[in-house]
């Protein structure tokens, strides 16, 4: 009912409409207005080109052969995904700063920039993933014929045909075409390809429609809802093994497992999509749940169409195409169709980004290295070599997909699907120690990673490709039958004597053992070149900034002028162009000279060069033109030894300007004191003159007056002489304090220390005071009541303490009641006492308190009534406390009066008083 | 650029214990001949278990992303913003 002009129809609308949508989506790009493009949800959707016609038609099959196995493929990734933080964030940001452009590119940059590894890793590619694009186009073709033969529902479904009538070559035809016009148009900055995406994002949709499609018409068109669905293991064994594991499935699981992890991270396709088309890593953010749903949703439509393969169609129909054959069989021709379509979404998809990815790897990795160094490049006239270089990727697609299908034309039904995918998947598998260990692991080496990588590819050929080839009759037969020389021991299918294993297990144990092995084994026993420790460097620790900057170690220079014609055979004149003049540098000068272009812009176009052609080719031809290109070990290692010195130091520095800061905090201290104590100091000297100068002056002028030609009478004379003695005693008085507060304060003074009663001298004092009391009307009194106070001190020295005290008290009083006494508290010290001489006087302004026993303070002396005193009382009071062991303080102070403490050691107390 | 802790250690366990989970023995534990409305118990356990933890990562991610944002504004002066103890930061 469907004839192959009909599916022809719709399968080339299918295609023109992609074809379409691509040329749309790369105008607006060229226009700036794809800004649907930088969409996670679109970037979610182009990494769902994972799910290939290997998961569109194979997982059913998978699902109706092995049960739950099938979910694997999904889980694997679903894990990578949502760990996006720590692996693919970091993958996305390495690429981007080293303008990566494939797998190769990338581990061949951490390496040590190594044309042969680069090399290696994309023979292996291709090795690997050819099988799997003729997968893609063996599914279409089988889904063709399946959908316009519906009279015979035969397995294997690839019969004898012509070169011309094979549906797989036209659809090669028509990717090599779509791929050449949308991968490869022009060579641009960095390998993303928005109009591709665009189609693949769309081609997902499609396929997720498409299966969802099917899966509902499973449950409610086939069955009567999901319990209805499940409920049919009751009568067919196979569902009911679809409920539950297997005996020993364990190996298998875990496998598959990790297999599908390392495939999302090394597959070029995939690594194409996640890493190289990423905009931001805000997509990754958002594709970390996006995705995983979108396998969530695939795994689920997987199960009704398993189920109602097996129960619905016979024995005879290939599980393989269950997802067309349902419909078809109940009579549901457009729904087919819809499969059809769905399932080529899935194909194309894969094989338009993994010939793109491939294409871009040979190119850069097989072909580049090998023209790059015929004369005709190297020469003189030197070709432009960006034209030969979009040739050359075009012809490596067309080569490409020749091979893939004539790998699917060839060996036509070796198979199941399911099969070749895994062991593609083994076969990309191997990148994944380099790959994980070049970003996590810095003392990795070129040579361990391409003994691992060669020694894991060759195992997985010995295991996995040879039994294939083998079990298929193809080749190496007696090899799979005998082993090696007849060593049973090391038959392929059976190394060292494992026997039973299921084969894909028994082919990644083998090679990722070995590739793991010897990846960190050679690894740990050679070293590193320069080169390869300033780009381990680089990858590892791609998240610290500080470390970026051991490239600078590349002391390069090259002319300007050498640069722009290097830039300008790789990248085309207008790239160039730009490149240079956003950096300043106006090329062409044929007369001009320019300033010699320092490492940075030397390392910059490297990496634009190295976005097209790789890092390995971009730096031998930068090579050939830099000076200083030769960089000495010691350099590199020094250079990033300094940064991880820089770190320590600058903590280390931290540390010190803590302690310079506190350091400095103090001399500021320090300074102020000794600012301030010089200012008493002038303050003193100009205090000391001042105080001598009053009477001197007046000695001065009466001694004139004496001596004038005036006659005087005796009395006036008398009066005279009286005022010069007077003024002279006064001097005398003052120049003793002086000597005397000097003396106290170096500590010459003697001192006639002997027992005496405290309470005595204060009393003496009094008395002393009684009759300066009564002139000032102040009324003096006595409150320590009868006690003895016995101390070790100088009587005369503590005596003068009391009465300048008790002077101060009286003279300063300005109160209308003025009163002064004496009193006894107990300090809280046992051998301390207490004596305090208190006033009802107007008080100690607070401004004054601080200064109020340093020299000449007076603080009291603006609201006294008179100021005969010099100042210096309180300061040698305290200076002879001090020296007695004792202390004077003042107490309290307010407006109702001041009380001074005079604090003394008891003289029957443990510890006696010791004069200085 | 200080990360909570606390967020990538959440978003390193994630995957891990997802992998766990879904491992054996683990997985076993629900190999049973057993139906949840009619749907079989170890679909149930896996498919949940799915979908916890796109739920997770979802919730993370969204918390990442800020995270990515901050780390984006200070970009520009190259500027190493690594801890001073030194300690891996965002490997």
């Amino acid at each position: 009912m469907l004839t192959s002009t009909i599916v022809f129809v719709v399968a080339g609308l299918y295609l023109g409409g992609l074809f379409l949508l691509a040329f749309v989506t790369d105008r607006k790009a060229e226009r700036g207005t794809a800004n649907f493009i930088n969409s996670p949800v679109v970037y979610t959707l182009s990494l769902a080109v994972y799910c290939t016609s290997w998961t569109f038609y194979g997982a059913v099959g998978s699902a109706a052969r092995n049960g739950l196995e099938y979910l694997t493929i999904y889980l694997g990734p679903t894990l990578v995904l949502i760990g996006w933080w720590f692996l693919l964030r970091k993958l996305v940001r390495i690429s981007k700063a080293q303008r990566i452009t494939s797998i190769a590119d990338f581990i061949s940059a951490r390496y040590g920039k190594s044309a042969w590894l680069s090399a290696l890793v994309t023979l292996i590619a291709l090795i690997g993933v050819t099988p799997y694009i003729a997968l893609q186009l063996k599914a279409v073709a089988a889904s063709f014929d399946a959908l316009v033969a519906t009279d015979e529902l035969l397995p294997g479904l690839v019969r004898d045909r012509s070169l011309f009538h094979d549906t797989g070559l036209w659809v090669a035809a028509c990717m090599a075409v779509f791929v050449i016009l949308f991968g490869s148009r022009n060579l641009v900055a960095d390998e993303r390809h928005p109009g591709v995406v665009s189609a693949i994002a769309f081609e997902s949709i499609v396929k997720l429609f498409s299966l969802g499609a099917i899966a509902l018409f499973a449950v409610y068109g086939l069955h009567d809802g999901v319990a209805d669905l499940f409920a049919q293991a009751e009568w067919h064994a196979g569902v009911k093994r679809l409920y539950g594991f297997a005996d020993g499935f364990e190996p298998r699981w875990i496998a598959l497992t990790f297999l599908s992890a390392a495939a999302i991270m090394c597959l070029p396709r995939q690594f194409q999509v996640t890493v190289l088309e990423n905009h931001n890593e805000h997509q990754l953010a958002t594709a970390a749940w996006l995705f995983p749903l979108y396998m969530f949703l695939v795994s689920i439509f997987v199960i009704p169409i398993a189920i109602s393969g097996m129960t619905k169609l016979p024995e005879t129909a290939n599980p393989d195409l269950y997802v067309l054959h349902l419909p078809l069989d109940a009579g549901y021709g457009s729904l087919a169709l819809l499969a059809f379509v769905g399932g080529l979404s899935a194909a194309t998809s894969m094989v338009i980004v993994a010939s793109i990815a491939l294409s871009i790897m040979i190119s850069n990795h097989l072909v580049t290295p090998v023209l790059l160094r015929l004369p005709f490049f190297t020469g003189p006239d030197r070709g432009d070599f960006s034209k030969v270089l979009l040739v050359v990727r075009r012809v490596s697609i067309v080569a490409i997909l020749t091979l893939g299908f004539s790998y699917y034309h060839l060996t036509g039904t070796a198979s199941p699907l399911a099969s070749i995918g895994l062991i593609s998947f083994v076969g990309v598998a191997q990148f994944l120690p380099a790959l994980i260990g070049g970003i996590y692991w810095e003392r990795g080496t070129k040579a361990g990673a391409t003994t691992g990588l060669l020694g894991g590819f060759f195992l997985w050929v010995y295991t996995l490709m040879v039994p294939s080839l083998g079990g298929s009759g193809w080749a190496f037969m007696d090899l799979v039958r005998d082993g090696p020389l007849g060593i049973a021991f090391l038959r392929p299918a059976a190394l060292f004597g494992t026997e039973g294993w299921d084969p894909i297990v028994h082919g990644l144990v083998w090679s990722m053992t070995a590739n793991i092995t010897l990846y960190a084994l050679v690894s740990i026993l050679t070293r590193q070149s320069p080169l390869e420790r300033l780009q381990s460097a680089v990858f590892v620790d791609i998240f610290h900034r500080r470390r970026q900057r051991v490239e600078e170690a590349l002391q390069r220079s090259a002319t300007t002028d050498d640069l722009f014609q290097l830039s300008q055979r790789i990248l085309g004149p207008e790239r160039a162009r730009r490149i240079f003049l956003d950096y300043g540098l106006l090329p062409g000068g044929r007369t001009g000279h320019l300033q010699t272009p320092g490492p940075d812009f030397v390392a910059h176009v490297e990496r634009q060069i190295a976005s097209s052609v790789g890092a390995a080719s971009a730096r031998s031809l930068v090579a050939r033109i830099a000076k200083g290109e030769i960089i000495s070990l010691d350099a590199v290692i020094n250079i990033l030894d300094e940064t991880q010195e820089a770190i320590r130091y600058s903590r280390e520095l931290e540390r010190k300007s803590k302690e310079l800061e506190e350091t400095a905090a103090q001399l500021r201290r320090a300074n102020a004191q000794l600012t301030r104590m010089d200012r008493l100091k002038d303050d003193f000297l100009s205090r000391v003159s001042h105080e001598l100068r009053t009477p001197m002056t007046s000695i001065c002028s009466f001694s004139e007056i004496l001596a004038g030609e005036q006659v005087l009478d005796s009395q006036q004379t008398r009066r005279f002489v009286h005022i010069i003695q007077q003024e002279s005693r006064r001097l005398t008085r003052l120049l003793d304090e002086i000597l005397d507060l000097n003396r106290l304060e170096s500590g010459r003074l003697e001192w006639d220390l002997r027992t005496v009663d405290a309470a005595q001298v204060v009393r003496e004092a009094m008395e002393t005071m009684r009759g300066l009391a009564r002139n000032n009307a102040v009324a003096l009194e006595d409150r320590m009541g009868a006690r003895s106070l016995p101390v070790t001190a100088d009587a005369d020295r503590l005596k003068q303490v009391f009465i300048n005290l008790l002077s101060n008290a009286i003279k300063f009083n300005s109160t209308d009641n003025p009163a002064a006494w004496v009193e006894i508290a107990d300090a809280a010290d046992g051998g301390l006492l207490e004596i305090r001489i208190r006033d009802n006087g107007p008080g100690i302004a607070p401004e004054d308190q601080a200064r109020l026993f340093d020299k000449f303070a007076r603080g009291w002396n603006t609201r006294s009534r008179r100021s005969d005193g010099a100042g210096l009382g309180l300061a040698i009071s305290r200076q002879i406390m001090l020296n007695l062991g004792g202390d004077l303080t003042l107490a309290s102070s307010s407006d109702k009066g001041s009380c001074f403490a005079v604090t003394l050691r008891r003289a029957d107390a443990d510890v006696p008083a010791v004069a200085e | 650029m200080k990360p909570d802790k606390r967020v990538r250690d959440a978003a390193l366990l994630l995957p891990l214990a997802g992998l766990l989970l879904l491992m054996p023995p683990y997985i076993r534990v629900f190999d049973q001949p057993a139906f949840f409305a009619g749907v079989p118990l170890l679909y149930i356990y896996i498919f949940c278990l799915w979908l916890v933890g796109i739920l997770l990562s979802a919730l993370l991610s969204r918390t990442l992303k800020r995270r990515l944002d901050a780390a984006d504004m200070d970009l520009p002066d190259g500027a190493d913003r690594r801890d001073p103890d030194g300690g891996p930061d965002d490997r």
